[in-house]
């Protein structure tokens, strides 16, 4: 295999860990409150927008600056859940699911415009992570700032998997998600289930936001691409199925790659549509989807 | 034990489903609540472990106030609330489902080993499945799996609505066994029943409601008798 | 109305036998055609500067002392950037104003309509700001051109890179009109330049975020020497930022051109790409910095004292054509369109930007001011300011040679 297009299949499992590290959030909230958060890709945004404003605003170190950037999504999401959607599940909305639709969609514009009129269309770049570019096979250079994202997201992918298998927490927010009424009986506050979903889709977006801002910058509508990427994963991957979402992010980042590769560069962004329309052929639920079983 | 007193409640604004019901549970006995459908016994169970709430009257138990607790706070207080439709996770196994019933002691994990056991020398056809998916289970099994989550915090009282519905004659035979060998190891249960002769055969104390209000109570034997009767007149209705 | 030409036929004998020679100037001043658009949806501040522009040309030329003595009047009409508002302003500015002449207009769109009246009329139209190749390719010869043309940008990019002796030069384009149309014309001005140059593109999504995966085509199987962005903000900055980070370009080996003159807006250009930015080349029709001529030096002396700032290249461009048009009146000593027409095309004269003469074509050279000059500066400097830049192309304004 010639270097060029090895040197494409690391960048698209890099670009794959990025969209998984977004999809994981977009998954986590629809698998335990039933809502695709439409204003996912505005967290990335705010994320982007966080980490600008503690790394050169405030001066902080990078690496501080993460962290503080994930908790300020985190906690703009659990803000969200408390104000906007509590109302789905505690209250008799007639259709939620319409409403929901309609809430996070109008967030996300609400997100977009407010950005426009506060920071203004122009583009800011944060400060790097890691600067400069480091060789990585070949003619392959990669910037720092990219290896690092892959990184973290490995970390951050990983550290969800664990919460999400190995924890209490993780096994309560799978209950809560295949039987609300089940998780209440046996004592799991359900609500409080749905705000830690929304803190910790808000704690993986935070940090992709964070990490691809200071690669693609960050700007009002920066989030718009990438979610449309998450919702196609989430579907690929079977609605709120996180081993799915990981891997259908995964998939997605080589299909783009070796799309570029050997049928065309110009329409890198299409190749995703394609994979997900031939798999829901074969597969209706995704990949890793079931069937409801709910009775 | 448990004092209801004159609950209101419903679930639409301006319509109620329950016009004002009482009752008492006994510790250490069963009570049954029986009626024709639509009298407002599950929205009734409902009300008494914080799933809905009153609009006006009050649930005592022992020496708290239920009214206006929320449901997930029942677990703590020793209520174990079985709900008519199906609550196993079906994604998770069957030791995994019944692990999250002890999830208020989630931190002490040598009372969770030992509750397991516990629990699966109770019903050793979930140890035999312990790997199986909870979804996997027939019926039958589902209502078991339920059971056994709940008796995790080894509740002081059972709240169980309508614990045979749909299942086999002999599932539920096996179903109200359970129930028998709960109340003579000492649990006190509230159960709502349409199956109106196992309840009355099970309950020591029987309620009887209708279109949302307290119809008749008393003993088992005190109904026994007008068993026949009180069938026939819910018909005409 | 009566009482004035009288007065001018007592005062005046050698103006009052002129008039005599067509009916449009029975009036005491000749009137010129003006078209701008000054409101929404047009781009109404342009048109507000463009206007500006051609008011100045006419005071110049009534101070000269006008066509003979006889001063003109500029009517200027709103054309909304709507072409039939622009058909009717030139149809109402020919016949019931009775101008002489247009000049003016900013959309290409519009420009389109307008150089439809003009020809229908025969009254000569000088198209101040519509770059659209088309409107003389249509080789009207009432329809003339002082402004800068879409394929002129190209042939300037090919100019530079045959002079640098660059043989092979690749392009990442947008997929709109606009990236492509760029390529397509980088293609064209190779085959009208005769340049010894291997071209290629390739065309990307205008929402794209990655062009790692183009830039390691070009950078490990295409190898060019220059490589051209014509991809709109941000993600012209992403292109730059990446070819930087893989240690492609701007390079040793290989030049960056931002074809979109985005980084001319040094504050935001800078704030995103940083370091990546060092040796960007820009193409822009414009800069402050660009060293004008005599007479463009006072327009811009006059605009910064009027406005206390740099004026844009819209004022010139608005001043040129109306001067052209005045000119072409001059040379005929007419107010006769088809003998303005005739005038203009051998016409030649000191613009504010150079020496201004008209192309006989052909394509898009047709009645064409060729020659107008439009830039190619280099940043050679993190952070430096726009008007800083060095000029590159034309050699005739160049300041420095291009940095590696």
């Amino acid at each position: 295999m010639d270097v060029y297009v090895l040197s494409q299949i690391v960048n698209g499992l890099i670009f794959g860990l990025i969209y998984g590290l977004i999809a994981l959030g977009l998954t986590i909230i629809f698998g335990i409150m039933r809502v695709v958060n439409f204003a996912h890709g505005e967290f990335l945004m705010l994320g982007g927008y966080a980490l600008y404003l503690f790394t050169v605003t405030l001066g902080l170190h990078p690496l501080i600056g993460l962290p503080l950037s994930m908790a300020s999504v985190a906690a703009f999401g659990v803000l969200t859940e408390r104000v906007l959607l509590r109302p789905i599940y505690t209250t008799r909305i007639e259709r939620p699911e319409e409403y929901a639709i309609i809430l996070t969609f109008g967030l996300s514009l609400f997100l977009q415009n407010g950005a426009l009129a506060t920071a203004g269309a122009y583009e800011y770049t944060p400060n790097s992570f890691w600067s400069g570019s480091v060789p990585v096979i070949g003619d392959l250079w990669l910037s720092g700032d990219r290896l690092f994202a892959a990184a973290m997201a490995v970390v951050l992918i990983l550290a969800t998997l664990l919460v999400m298998y190995r924890t209490w927490l993780g096994r309560a927010l799978m209950a809560t998600a295949q039987s609300r009424v089940g998780a209440t009986v046996s004592g799991i506050n359900a609500i409080g289930m749905n705000m830690t979903a929304v803190a910790l889709a808000g704690l993986l977006a935070g940090a992709a936001g964070a990490l691809l801002s200071p690669i693609f910058l960050v700007y009002p509508d920066v989030g718009v691409v990438p979610v449309v990427k998450a919702f196609v994963i989430l579907v690929l991957g079977g609605m709120g199925s996180i081993p799915g979402a990981v891997i259908a992010a995964l998939i997605l980042g080589l299909v783009e790659s070796l799309g570029s590769v050997y049928i065309s560069l110009a329409y890198k962004d299409v190749y995703s549509f394609l994979v997900l329309i031939a798999v829901l052929l074969i597969r209706p639920y995704g990949l890793f989807g079931q069937k409801e079983r709910r009775a | 034990m448990l004092v209801v007193e004159n609950i209101v409640a419903g679930y639409v604004e301006d319509v109620d489903i329950l016009h004002s019901v009482s009752l008492e549970v006994r510790k250490g006995q069963i009570s049954s609540i029986i009626g024709p459908n639509g009298s407002g016994k599950s929205t009734l169970v409902r009300v008494i472990c914080g799933m809905l709430p009153a609009r006006q009257g009050e649930v005592r138990y022992d020496a708290t106030k239920l009214s206006g607790t929320p449901a997930h706070r029942m677990a703590e207080l020793g209520i174990a609330y079985l709900p008519q439709e199906r609550t196993v996770f079906p994604h998770l196994t069957v030791e995994q489902n019944i692990e999250l019933g002890g999830w208020t002691f989630r931190r002490d994990g040598a009372r969770i080993g030992k509750m397991l056991r516990k629990v699966y020398a109770q019903f050793p056809i979930l140890a035999e499945r312990k790997n199986t998916k909870g979804g996997d289970l027939s019926g039958g099994q589902q209502k078991i799996l339920e059971i056994a989550r709940a008796l995790m915090i080894e509740p002081n009282l059972l709240v169980f609505d309508e614990p045979t519905v749909g299942l086999a004659p002999i599932v539920a035979k096996e179903v109200y066994d359970t129930l028998e060998r709960l109340k003579a190891e000492g649990m006190t249960v509230l159960l709502v029943d349409q199956n109106v002769r196992e309840a009355v055969r099970i309950g020591d104390h029987v309620y009887v409601l209708e279109l949302g209000r307290n119809k008749a109570d008393g003993a088992r034997d005190a109904f026994e008798g007008d068993l026949h009767a009180l069938i026939k007149d819910w018909l005409q209705i | 109305m009566t009482s004035t030409k009288t007065r001018l036929l007592a005062g005046l004998p050698l103006l009052a036998a002129l008039a005599t020679a067509g009916p449009a100037i029975a009036a005491d001043t000749i009137k010129v055609g003006g078209l701008a658009p000054l409101s929404s949806p047009g781009a109404y501040q342009q048109g507000k500067e463009l206007v500006l522009g051609l008011q100045w040309a006419v005071d110049d030329f009534n101070a000269a002392g006008g066509l003979d003595g006889k001063m003109v009047e500029l009517v200027v009409e709103d054309t909304q950037g709507k072409p039939p508002v622009g058909a009717t302003a030139a149809e109402k500015l020919i016949t019931s104003e009775g101008v002489v002449g247009l000049a003016g207009e900013y959309h290409s769109s519009v420009c389109s309509a307008e150089i439809e009246v003009a020809k229908q009329h025969g009254k000569p139209f000088v198209i101040a700001s519509c770059w659209s190749d088309n409107l003389t390719e249509a080789g009207y010869a009432e329809v003339f051109r002082t402004s800068v043309y879409s394929s002129k940008l190209a042939e300037n990019m090919v100019g530079l890179a045959a002079e640098a002796g660059i043989k092979k030069v690749a392009a990442i384009v947008e997929d709109s009109d606009y990236g492509v149309g760029i390529a397509k014309n980088i293609e064209g001005a190779i085959t009208k330049l005769g340049a010894d140059i291997d071209f290629s593109y390739e065309v990307v999504e205008k929402t794209g975020k990655d062009f790692v995966p183009v830039l390691l085509k070009y950078k490990t199987q295409v190898k060019p020497e220059m490589i051209i962005s014509a991809v709109t903000q941000p993600g012209g900055f992403l292109v730059l930022k990446q070819a930087h980070e893989i240690g492609f370009a701007p390079s040793s080996d290989t030049l960056f051109l931002d074809a979109t003159c985005t980084s001319q807006n040094d504050k935001v250009f800078w704030e995103a790409v940083k370091d990546a930015g060092k040796n960007v080349l820009l193409s822009c029709p414009f800069s402050p910095s660009v060293k004008l001529t005599p007479l463009g030096e006072t327009i811009k002396a006059r605009y910064t004292k009027e406005f206390d700032r740099e004026p844009n290249y819209v004022v010139l461009q608005g001043y040129d054509s109306m001067q052209a048009l005045l000119e072409g009146m001059k040379a005929a000593g007419s107010t006769d369109g088809p003998k303005i027409v005739e005038a203009l095309k051998t016409l030649t004269f000191d613009g504010s930007r150079g020496p201004v003469k008209f192309e006989t074509g052909p394509g898009v050279w047709t009645q064409q001011w060729k020659d107008v000059p439009t830039f190619i500066f280099q940043y050679t400097e993190v952070d430096q300011a726009a008007g800083d830049a060095s000029v590159l192309f034309p050699p005739a304004f160049a300041t420095a040679k291009i940095a590696k």
